[in-house]
């Protein structure tokens, strides 16, 4: 069905241009997570994919469709990072059961920003502190300096994630994730922190 | 929001590791720039950290590096790989199927001919794999190197490699502890978790990852 949708959209591409390289260069994300709500009946964790600027959407199991990487290069850093984080709470039974219907989903918040552009941070590397938290070193690629910060606290810096590459946002989601399992401090529903 | 570190040095750090690569004193650079002897000091003990632009001026002159550099807003490639030299050491990088027997290919390595990354830490006894399968996809992606530390004590929720007798296998997964039972749990769904068995056993825990662009 949704593979359908996206010929649809490749015909309006190859039409209109709209998703075809721009002139200076850049291309654009042509998927967005719209949200996110538990099916009681599936019992799993379903992910609303819409196509941008099109009245058109889609539903995906989350454990089907972060495997899925044709549709996940085509969705934003900070999307693919919330998509990580519900991942790994998911995987590890810590599920919001209160937006158990399509009417109750929980919304993403909309980026306005869907031109894909070359990162400019990368996750250099990964450790745990003394504490258990695990700190992630970006490196600025153009400038030789390092950032490091906490996983978890990359859910209150959308703009980093913004410099990420889709893929290395997804796994920092599960990072952020895997800390909040450990410390056990979830205090609110998964990924309330972006949306 | 959240407090992002970034590592700019400061100006008395860079000028201290300048004098200290040139192998000069303070009071030998005052001297040769022609500047008073308690300015340089100021500047290296961190009390002037707003020095003149002239004397910023001559001391970037006398080092040849430019005034960003001795700021500390550009990193000084030479100095860098020199004063990080010190604390580094290298690693060995090894194959999946010598990871159970690494005492052996520890000790038996050719440090010319085997790959190694460095670390910036003591290593004694570490050495690192790469990970070559999807079970850890997509947290962790093929070609992400692991520094694995076998002398920590793995404990639930750590990311181990373990070596399964029955299929003479190495494996990276997630240790999960319920009680008595360990299992060995995949992040990507497609993999089953498994169950260790007596004779199974972990080789090391993984104590830092790099992605694989950095070596």
């Amino acid at each position: 069905m949704f593979k359908g949708l996206l010929k649809v959209a490749g015909d309006i591409k190859n039409t209109y241009g709209r998703f075809s390289k721009s002139s200076d260069g850049y291309w654009e994300y042509y998927l967005k997570l719209d949200g996110y709500y538990y099916d009681s009946k599936k019992q799993c964790v379903m992910a609303v994919l819409i196509l941008r600027n099109k009245r058109i959407a889609e539903t995906f199991p989350l454990k089907q469709l972060v495997k899925d990487r044709h549709y996940l290069e085509q969705l934003h850093p900070v999307d693919t990072f919330i998509i990580g984080l519900l991942a790994n709470n998911e995987r590890n039974n810590i599920v919001d059961k209160s937006c158990n219907s399509r009417m109750k989903m929980r919304r993403v918040k909309s980026h306005n920003c869907f031109i894909k552009s070359k990162p400019i941070l990368r996750i250099d590397r990964t450790y745990e502190d003394e504490n258990g938290n695990e700190i992630t070193v970006l490196n600025a690629v153009n400038l030789g300096q390092e950032i490091k910060i906490p996983t978890i606290e990359l859910s209150q810096n959308p703009a980093l994630l913004y410099a990420l590459d889709t893929f290395q946002a997804m796994a920092a989601g599960y990072g952020a994730s895997e800390t909040f399992v450990r410390h056990n401090t979830m205090s609110r529903p998964h990924g309330t922190a972006l949306t | 929001m959240a407090a992002a570190t970034f590592e700019q040095p400061s100006l008395n750090h860079v000028l201290g590791l300048l004098l200290k690569d040139a192998g000069i004193s303070a009071a030998k650079l005052a001297e040769r720039i022609n500047i008073p002897r308690a300015t340089i000091s100021g500047i290296v003990s961190g009390r002037t950290t707003d020095p003149r632009a002239s004397t910023l001026e001559v001391i970037a002159k006398y080092f040849d590096v430019s005034v960003d550099q001795l700021l500390g807003k550009q990193p000084i490639s030479s100095l860098h790989q020199k004063t990080n030299s010190a604390n580094l050491v290298s690693i060995p990088v090894i194959a999946w199927d010598k990871a159970s027997v690494w005492p052996q290919v520890l000790s038996g390595i050719d440090a010319n001919t085997v790959e190694s990354i460095t670390v910036d830490e003591a290593a004694h006894g570490k050495f690192a794999l790469k990970i070559t399968e999807d079970a850890m996809w997509p947290q962790f992606q093929p070609g992400t190197t692991l520094i694995v530390d076998p002398n920590k004590t793995s404990k639930n929720r750590d990311f181990v490699i373990a070596y399964l007798e029955s299929n003479d296998e190495t494996v990276f997964r997630q240790l999960l502890c319920e009680g008595k039972r360990r299992i060995l749990s995949a992040i990507n769904p497609d993999f089953p978790s498994l169950e260790m068995q007596e004779n199974d056993k972990i080789l090391g825990v993984v104590i830092q990852t790099r992605s694989n662009f950095s070596t």
